[in-house]
Parts: structure tokens; sequence; C-alpha cells
């Protein structure tokens, strides 16, 4: 029987009509509101239970009293229950958030040089996402050299103006494609609103294939711009830029650069590769296939990259072997 | 309230050898000396409760006193003698429940407030006899949990309060919709006055026979969902039965109510199916209907 259905019918009305009565005195078979209690709490045995129930049946003032015990009881009941709803409510929205910032945090606290186990803890380079690819030449900042052509390369250096778009964009991003701030960033990059010169390479999604990554070693002398089908133009200090010979195809997604002759970079399904002389780019072997996210390095043999799926690898052997972080 | 309170002679020195095992077990659950209460004052208390309750064999005291919620007895005598420790305990962990039971059972935050403090002064000891503070928790001897018991209280002082306000109830609006409806709708049928009364009575006296020929857990069901308005979790709490259970069993109840009500009717009285439909519709819209002689279970 629903409660809904009650008073659906003609009987209903009449059985709910002719029970209404005001509560009764009590006799003195009504037992006592301990005997109530211990009915209610189940606490009697099964022949006194009996006993009570042959009077309760028969009895509208204690079965008012009964009544009222289990609104009570159901009362606390509900509050009880309604304050963990409001607890797991106020912590459902705040639980997402939470672990978005955890795992933040983590990566972070991955990224850090001080736990990366390597023999300088130097901050080397940093990689940053820049503006979508232009349709046209965009003028440098006037205190960069000239930027690549943009026939030769299809990317572009960005606009001054264009870092804080960047930066917003860079906010949306999930967690695991934010990267750590490090100091001694690049000049380019050092005035970036907000980040006080921080790195942040894209994930493997299909915005790092249309990010224009740059990497510059802590003295800034040279910048590499990497990006799509394996595209790495380097320019020098004196404003002169070339493309260089990447050896792979796949998209460049990060990199890093301990100093003007070393560097480090990584891309999708796994790709590293690296240069220990500013110049030559050889492939290095990867511990994994998975679109790699990060990188960070301290020396030509010692750096840990990182998957898109926050998965970090170490080597200290140029690439010889990696271990799991 | 049967138990003279604290004033009690001493308990006999064969019950307490009788089941001297039960009461050591008693006393250790009860955790009296935190609140500096004797091993020989539960022991009293037991004593008295198992007197309350009737339990004569000897191994039902056994059971009984296995069953007792210690702690709780033990809480309440220290509160009755005073012992401030133990008030902190029972404010801090009763009195929010206290309200807001009171608050439930009275309805509304005025008249539960009301209700509890009423309680709360009791429970102190407003009366003084023989030199001595008497206080209501005397009353409570552990048989069931001191909150349960608390709202029994609370309830049976709300049922003493309705009956001295006479208090009639609005009726309740579905019920008021029904009624007017029905009103409304009686001028639409020809309904003579010697009709209506005899009509009314034979309903009256079909209803009577046919919740008489009910068991008395049934009739128990039928009162608690159409008299106290309880959801089916509640009756199902108080009846110890699954919410389905009494679903099933009270759409059975009332079925077969119907099914003796109609017969009776139908075969009794020698009543058309429009004429049986009268009757119901003369009963629910008969404010003065008194229907509660057909209903033994009603004082």
């Amino acid at each position: 029987m629903k409660q809904a259905d009650r008073n659906n019918e003609p009987l209903d009305a009449v059985l709910r009509l002719a029970m209404r009565q005001r509560p009764a005195a009590a006799t003195p078979e009504c037992p006592d509101p301990e005997s109530l209690a211990a009915y209610s709490d189940r606490s009697l045995a099964a022949a006194a239970r009996g006993r009570l129930e042959a009077h309760f049946a028969d009895c509208a003032r204690c079965q008012m009293l009964l009544a009222d015990i289990v609104r009570a009881e159901e009362h606390a009941i509900g509050a009880r229950a309604g304050s963990e709803t409001a607890w797991f409510r106020r912590w459902r929205l705040a639980i997402p958030a939470l672990a978005a910032v955890a795992a933040i945090v983590i990566f972070i606290a991955i990224r850090r040089p001080g736990n990366r186990e390597l023999p300088s803890v130097q901050v080397v380079a940093m990689a940053k996402h820049e503006a979508p690819l232009m349709p046209a030449p965009v003028p440098m900042p006037a205190s960069a050299p000239a930027a690549p052509a943009a026939s030769e390369l299809a990317m572009h250096e960005p606009k001054p103006e264009a870092a804080p778009r960047a930066l917003q964009r860079r906010a949306a991003a999930p967690a695991a494609q934010v990267m750590s701030a490090q100091a001694g960033a690049a000049p380019q990059n050092a005035g970036a609103p907000g980040f006080g010169g921080a790195a942040v390479a894209s994930g493997a999604g299909a915005a790092g294939a249309a990010m224009l990554v740059t990497i510059s070693p802590p003295d800034g002398s040279v910048t590499w711009f990497v990006g799509k089908n394996g595209t790495i133009r380097r320019r020098d200090a004196d404003g002169g830029t070339h493309l260089q010979h990447s050896g792979v195809s796949t998209d460049l997604i990060a990199g890093a650069a301990p100093s003007a002759a070393v560097c480090w970079i990584v891309g999708r399904s796994g790709t590293i590769i690296r240069t220990t002389d500013g110049e030559h780019w050889a492939l290095v072997p990867a511990p994994t296939a998975e679109d790699l996210a990060a990188v960070s390095a301290s020396s030509a043999s010692d750096a840990i990259v990182t998957t898109a799926g926050g998965d970090s690898f170490a080597t200290s052997d140029g690439g010889a072997s990696w271990h799991r972080q | 309230m049967t138990d003279p309170g604290t004033h009690v002679s001493a308990a006999p020195a064969e019950f307490f050898a009788q089941h001297a095992p039960a009461l050591a077990r008693l006393c250790k659950r009860a955790r009296a000396p935190r609140w500096n209460v004797s091993d020989e004052s539960i022991q009293h208390a037991a004593w008295r409760g198992t007197r309350a309750a009737g339990v004569l064999d000897r191994g039902g005291v056994d059971s009984f006193l296995d069953a007792l919620h210690a702690e709780d007895l033990s809480l309440a005598i220290a509160c009755q003698s005073g012992e401030s420790a133990a008030w902190e305990h029972f404010i801090t962990s009763f009195r929010p429940a206290l309200y807001a039971a009171a608050r439930a059972i009275a309805g509304d935050e005025v008249r539960g407030r009301e209700l509890a403090d009423s309680l709360w002064a009791e429970m102190y000891g407003l009366e003084i006899r023989d030199g001595r503070r008497r206080s209501i928790l005397s009353y409570f001897h552990g048989r069931s949990s001191l909150l349960t018991w608390l709202r029994a209280v609370l309830a049976q002082r709300h049922v003493d309060y309705i009956r001295s306000q006479s208090r009639i109830e609005p009726l309740d609006d579905h019920l008021e919709r029904t009624l007017t409806s029905s009103r409304d709708n009686r001028a639409d049928t020809p309904e003579p006055g010697s009709d209506r009364a005899r009509y009314v009575a034979m309903l009256g006296k079909a209803l009577d026979a046919a919740l008489k020929s009910l068991a008395p857990r049934d009739r128990m069901r039928m009162a608690y969902y159409y008299r106290h308005d309880l959801s089916l979790k509640e009756i199902g709490r108080l009846m110890h039965e699954h919410e389905s259970t009494v679903s099933r069993r009270l759409a059975r109840t009332r079925d077969r109510l119907k099914r003796e009500i109609e017969r009776a009717l139908h075969e009794g009285d020698k009543l058309s199916q429009d004429q049986i439909r009268l009757c119901y519709d003369f009963a629910a819209s008969d404010l003065q209907l008194d229907l509660s002689r057909a209903l033994p279970d009603i004082k």
C-alpha cells in the first residue's frame, strides 16, 4: 500500500474519520513509559512483547505514545542523515577541486629539482606554450631578435600581448598538463604576467600540437622553437635563426636546456631527442611509448620525462636506462 | 508509573545471592565508579527494575539483568544523587536530543521547548519529599535506553497536555477536501434523510464487525496507518517488520475489510452496489459521524 493511496477511496476516508479521536486517559493496564520505551527499543523478551502488543492493539493512547516515540526516533535519524548529506554535499563540490589541486601539487613535487635525485639541481631550462600558430609573421618584442620566417617553420614567436592569453589557456588546462614553475627562465618568458618566469609545457592533447614551444637555457643565449612534425628552429644570441634536423616527425611538446649546448626535447609517442652540441639532435631510447608532456634536465646525462598520464621516468646515463619515479 | 521511587526497602538478600553473577556482570557494564555510584546502588536499582517488569523466574531474571542498559542506569542513578559530573555528561549528551524529540513530538518549536523544559525540571527534581529532591529519573531502571525513555516520557506528557487542552485538531487538508467535495456532491444525489442515517448506521455496524475479526497486529497496523498517520517505515519500526511487509499486510487487511463490509451490507442488509457507495459517501461526509464505537481499540 503506497502512502499516496491513503484516502484514495471512500473506505480510506471512512477509516480515517472513524479513527480520529482525542487521546484517552491512561488505564491501569497501560504500561509505564519505560515499558513502552523498552518495547520500542526491542529490549523485551518475546513473551513480554506479546503481552504488550495484546494491549496496544486495543489501546489508542498507547498507540499514540508509541507513534510519538517512533516519530521522534525517525526525526533524529533524519536529522543525522540530513547532516551527513549536507556534509557530503559540501564536500562533493570541494573534492574534485581538492583532487585537482592535489594532482598539481604532486606533479609539481615530482618536477621540483630537489626531487630529481640528479647530480645538479640547478634549474636548467624551461619550455613554454605560446599562442596558436598565426597566419602571418608576427613582430618580435623589441628586446628580442628577429623571429624566424613563417614560411620556413609555420611557427611564430609570440606577440608580447599574446602572453596573457596563452597563460589563460594554461590556467584552464588539465592539471597534468601544467608543469612546474622554474627559476631562471628565459628572458622572453621571465616577464610573463602571473607566472614569474614559470615554465609550462603542454600535454599531448590536440592543443599541444598547435602550440609553439620555446626552450632556452638559463643564460638565455639561445632559443629553440619546436612544434609540429618534429620541427626545430634555433635562434642564436645574435638573433639569427636556422632550422635544425630533429630526425623525428612526431609533434614535439616540451623541452629543457641545461645549457646552450645541451637540450632535451620530448613529444608524442614517447619521442625523446637530445642535442649535446646545440646543433645536432639524436633520438634517445624512451622508457615509454606514451605521449610525453614534460621534461626536465640538468645535464646531458640526467633528465626526467613525464608522460601525459603523469608517470615520470628518470635517467642518469643519457637515456641508456630509465627508472620510474 | 509503577515504581515507588528510590525509597525502597533493601533488596532481599536472596535476590542478590541468586543472581550474583548476573549482577556482577551488570555492575561491570555499568561503569558506575566514574560517577561515584556504588555497585550496591546498581544492584538495588536492578532489583526494583525486576519487580517493576514483573520478571519472576530465575532464568528470566538473569536474562533481564543482562539486557539492562547498564551505563544509562548508572548515569541516571548518579544524576538522581546530584553528581555534578554525571549531570554535566547528561546535559551534554542528552539535552540536544531531548529538545529535538520534544519538537518532533509536539510538532512545533514553541510547544516542543515548553515540553522539554518542563521535563528537564522534573528530571532535576522539583518535588522534595522526606527531605530529598525527587527526580523522575528514579523511574528509569535501564530496561530501555535512557534516550528512548526520555522520548516516552515526553510523549506521555504531550498526550496528557492535549487531553488537558481538549484540543480538537483540525482536519487534514486532504480529508477536508474530501468532505467538501462530498458535501458539494450531495446536492446532486437524491438522499432522503432517513436513508442517510440508516446507511451510516449500517456501515458502522459492518465496519465494527470487520474490525473485530482482525488479528490484533492487523488492527495495530491499521491504527498506526489511519489513525496516527505513521509512514510505512515508522510502522515497520514499531511492529518490527520490514517496510515492504507492512505495505503488503496493510493492503491485504484493507482489502479484507472492504470485502467483509461490502459482503455484510450486500448479504445482510440487502444493499445494492449503488447503495453501498452511498453508505461510504454519507459516512465520509458526515463530520458528526461517530464510528468510534465501531473500533474496539479506541477508549
